[in-house]
């Protein structure tokens, strides 16, 4: 048998094993990945070139040479057409090489608020005196701008929003992948490998910092600005972000109990993070373990920490915070959801770009609908699309509620390497190597991210004494929780059983409570009021948590009181196998 | 007497005690009895491995399981129950996840190993001191977080500063072992699967079976 390798392509993260001298490029088409060729692979048009970041490759060939640099030919930049797989890769795939774009979700809330900027300035007739929080920066022409910069450093993604602090308006809103995901998709790897060793941190802090500066340099450059005219930027991002932001060492977020060494907000003077000639840094508090700058700003965004109104906010990723209660008393806790919903570790899993599965409707004889993202044929699923499918399949009695798959009379099972797995759209309709399909692992791990979500959820409401039906609102943030449909998600227990007319999804609020902060000092002073005051409960030793994450793993949930609505819906089909009891 | 290896299979709890109790007041072989409820948990736990059976599943035939055992142990030997060998095992320093050993736990009693959890977020000499005491045969390290791969070197280095290295073996198991982590602690053995996991431990005092 030929020998095979695992190829991973970034930053979609898709992986697969390819035999030896496969071509890069059909390695990724095969898996989805976007890669832009026009010539087919003939080494001729130049257009899908890649950077191999690990693992051996062949020495450049004439057809490399002609359309890349020495340097970047040395660094690892190949054409993917004219490349062989001869070990295992890791491999990025430039912005200039896609076609499609991925989705990312930049906008979000539009929260009044009052501008008060720390960046003012004093007019001498035509020229005028820029003060950053009443000290002299520089003198500038009256015509100069006062710029701010708002970012939201995920770990998958950054998203940038270039304010006038003069009048509060955004000027352009940019977004890019976090640089950092070659180097592990998830947090937990990247924290890992920043404990390895110091040089691993300091190469996270510095790719994370480079990737912020070009983020602020696009903005500045989309809006036809002057980086020297940004004088404030505030940062938010995840507890792990904040660390590589900062180059801090983020052993005490590696291990349990989680706790970071420090919560407070940082300033930072503009020579520090050299983002920007003029800019200081201002970084928004913690709360505390992961519930970090990002939960804070969202907690901004949406009013909970001075509203009467009983509310819950929900920000969903890899890890998913919840903050729950109103003005008196807030809890918050943060949940291993893990990386399924945004496709690793499933089968046909991808993030949301184009081509990704995001809605899927199952009909009476078992036959599924689909919408693509783009309306093209599909190459994946994505979060959403698996939420849906979960919730279909377990309407239509393809799976039962423990998320096993039942025996079912259609041609869509299929079984798969050993595999039992339900075919969402035929090979001959996709423009991927096989069917896609969701497989009984997959929904496995689909049912630990959900069980994971809920039992945080459950034992934030209990905490405060809380039901679903107390909450008047409900905010699912983050651009995943902006996309899923809201139904499928109480029908497998994802989300508790709110009443849906109070749920909005808000999309990136972590991103309009920076640029709130951007704005107003005030808000930066209730930032530090949110990071002090908010209770929380730390979930992987909290003497509940097991036995609410394992009762948690059905669908949509072992105790059918707490779904009584859904259990009665899924009743009606018929479906809802007699749960198990204790 | 295969009523008992269903009613396990089944999760049908009531029916599962219900039997045992009626086999032994019948005076059935107590060893009989308990070899047929480790049929079924071989079944359950193939069931797991194959993805038909879950989680919840998994730890409903674990506590079944133990409820028959505590109706059967009375009744059997001493040096029975310590015939497969005994095994000490937690959760490394850092790490405060138990399904997985847990589940691995029932496997392995249902296997006839005695078993001693030393719990969870256990530190290196907490392992050692355990082996100089219980002398078992395998030391069990359980991780879940990618850093915990941390603590189980230190805990097999620590094993090993202490002369034990050769006196007892070493296996790995949890969600984020793979080859990698492997070839990094130099266990004896490594898994990310629980039944899997149960079969190493068998070959590893060497017994195929």
């Amino acid at each position: 048998m030929q020998p095979s390798f695992t190829v991973v392509f970034q930053p979609d993260g898709k992986r697969g094993r390819f035999q030896r001298d496969t071509s890069l490029l059909s390695a990724a088409r095969s898996l989805g990945v976007d890669i832009n060729s026009i010539c087919g692979g003939a080494g001729a048009c130049g257009k899908c070139i890649i950077h191999v970041t690990s693992g051996k490759i062949s020495k450049p060939r004439e057809s490399d040479e002609k359309f890349i640099d020495k340097q970047s030919l040395i660094v690892g930049f190949r054409l993917a057409c004219m490349l062989g797989v001869e070990d295992d890769l890791i491999v990025t795939v430039p912005k200039e090489s896609r076609t499609g774009t991925q989705r990312l979700q930049t906008e979000g809330l539009e929260t009044k608020v009052m501008l008060s900027p720390l960046v003012t300035r004093r007019d001498l007739g035509d020229m005028s005196e820029v003060l950053y929080d009443g000290e002299l920066v520089r003198r500038i022409t009256s015509s100069d701008p006062i710029l701010g910069f708002a970012v939201d450093v995920g770990s998958t993604k950054l998203a940038g929003y270039l304010m006038d602090l003069k009048n509060g308006e955004t000027l352009s809103i940019v977004n890019n992948m976090n640089p950092q995901i070659p180097y592990g998709e998830d947090i937990i790897s990247r924290i890992a490998s920043a404990i390895q060793s110091q040089e691993n941190n300091k190469l996270l802090h510095e790719i994370l910092v480079e990737g912020v500066r070009e983020l602020l340099w696009e903005a500045c450059g989309e809006s036809g600005n002057s980086l020297d005219n940004v004088y404030d930027i505030v940062l938010v991002g995840n507890t792990a972000m904040q660390h590589f932001i900062l180059g801090i060492d983020p052993r005490p977020i590696s291990h349990s109990p989680f706790m970071p060494d420090n919560l407070e907000h940082k300033d930072l003077p503009p020579k520090t993070l050299k983002l920007g000639t003029y800019a200081h840094v201002h970084i928004l508090p913690l709360i505390a373990g992961f519930v970090g700058a990002d939960c804070v700003a969202a907690s901004l965004a949406t009013g909970i920490y001075k509203s009467e109104h009983m509310s819950f906010l929900m920000d969903i990723g890899t890890n998913t915070e919840i903050i729950v209660g109103k003005k008196a008393h807030l809890v918050a806790c943060s949940c291993a959801s893990g990386p399924a919903f945004e496709g690793a570790h499933i089968k046909c899993g991808m993030r949301a770009a184009s081509g990704a599965i995001e809605g899927v409707w199952i009909d009476d004889d078992l036959e599924p609908k689909i919408k693509v993202i783009d309306d093209i044929k599909p190459v994946g699923i994505c979060g959403s699309g698996l939420i849906d499918l979960m919730s279909e399949m377990l309407k239509a009695g393809i799976i039962d509620s423990s998320g096993r798959f039942m025996e079912v009379d259609t041609p869509r099972l299929n079984i798969n390497s050993g595999m039992i797995e339900y075919v969402v759209a035929w090979k001959n309709e996709v423009d991927a190597r096989d069917d896609i399909s969701i497989t009984q692992k997959d929904v496995r791990e689909l049912q630990k991210g959900k069980a994971a979500i809920f039992s945080g959820s459950y034992i934030a409401m209990k905490q405060l004494g809380l039901k679903p039906s107390n909450f008047e609102h409900i905010y699912i943030a983050g651009a995943f929780g902006t996309y899923i449909n809201r139904e499928s998600a109480v029908n497998i227990g994802m989300l508790p059983e709110f009443n849906l007319l109070n749920v909005e999804q808000v999309g990136n609020a972590a991103g309009t409570g920076a640029r709130m902060a951007l704005l107003s000092k005030e808000v930066r002073r209730e930032a530090q009021y949110i990071g002090d005051k908010v209770e929380y409960i730390e979930l992987a030793t909290h003497p509940d948590y097991n036995q609410a994450y394992l009762d948690a793993l059905m669908l949509p949930h072992r105790d059918l009181s707490l779904f009584p609505e859904t259990a009665k819906k899924l009743e009606g089909m018929g479906w809802v196998r007699n749960q198990l009891h204790r | 007497m295969d009523n008992i290896l269903n009613a396990i299979v089944e999760l049908d709890e009531p029916t599962a005690l219900e039997l045992s109790e009626k086999l032994l007041d019948s005076g059935a072989d107590p060893v009989q009895i308990l070899e047929k409820c480790r049929v079924g948990m071989n079944i359950v736990g193939d069931k797991f491995e194959a993805g038909e059976f879950f989680l919840s599943e998994m730890i409903m035939a674990a506590e079944i399981f133990k409820q028959v055992m505590d109706k059967i142990r009375p009744q059997l030997t001493k040096t029975f129950i310590e015939k497969r060998g005994k095994i000490v095992i937690g959760t490394v320093e850092g790490d405060v996840h138990d399904i997985g050993k847990n589940i691995v736990i029932a496997l392995l009693e249902a296997e006839g190993f005695k078993v001693i959890d030393l719990g969870v977020d256990v530190q290196p000499e907490r392992f050692v001191q355990a082996i100089k005491e219980e002398k078992p045969d395998i030391v069990g390290m359980s991780s879940l977080l990618t850093v915990a791969l941390e603590s189980t070197k230190k805990t097999v280095d620590a094993i090993e500063e202490a002369g034990l290295k050769d006196k007892v073996k070493v296996i790995i198991g949890g969600g984020r072992i793979d080859t990698h982590a492997a070839e990094y602690i130099q266990p004896d053995a490594y898994t990310d699967n629980a039944a899997n996991g149960v079969r190493l431990c068998k070959q590893l005092i060497g017994d195929e079976a």
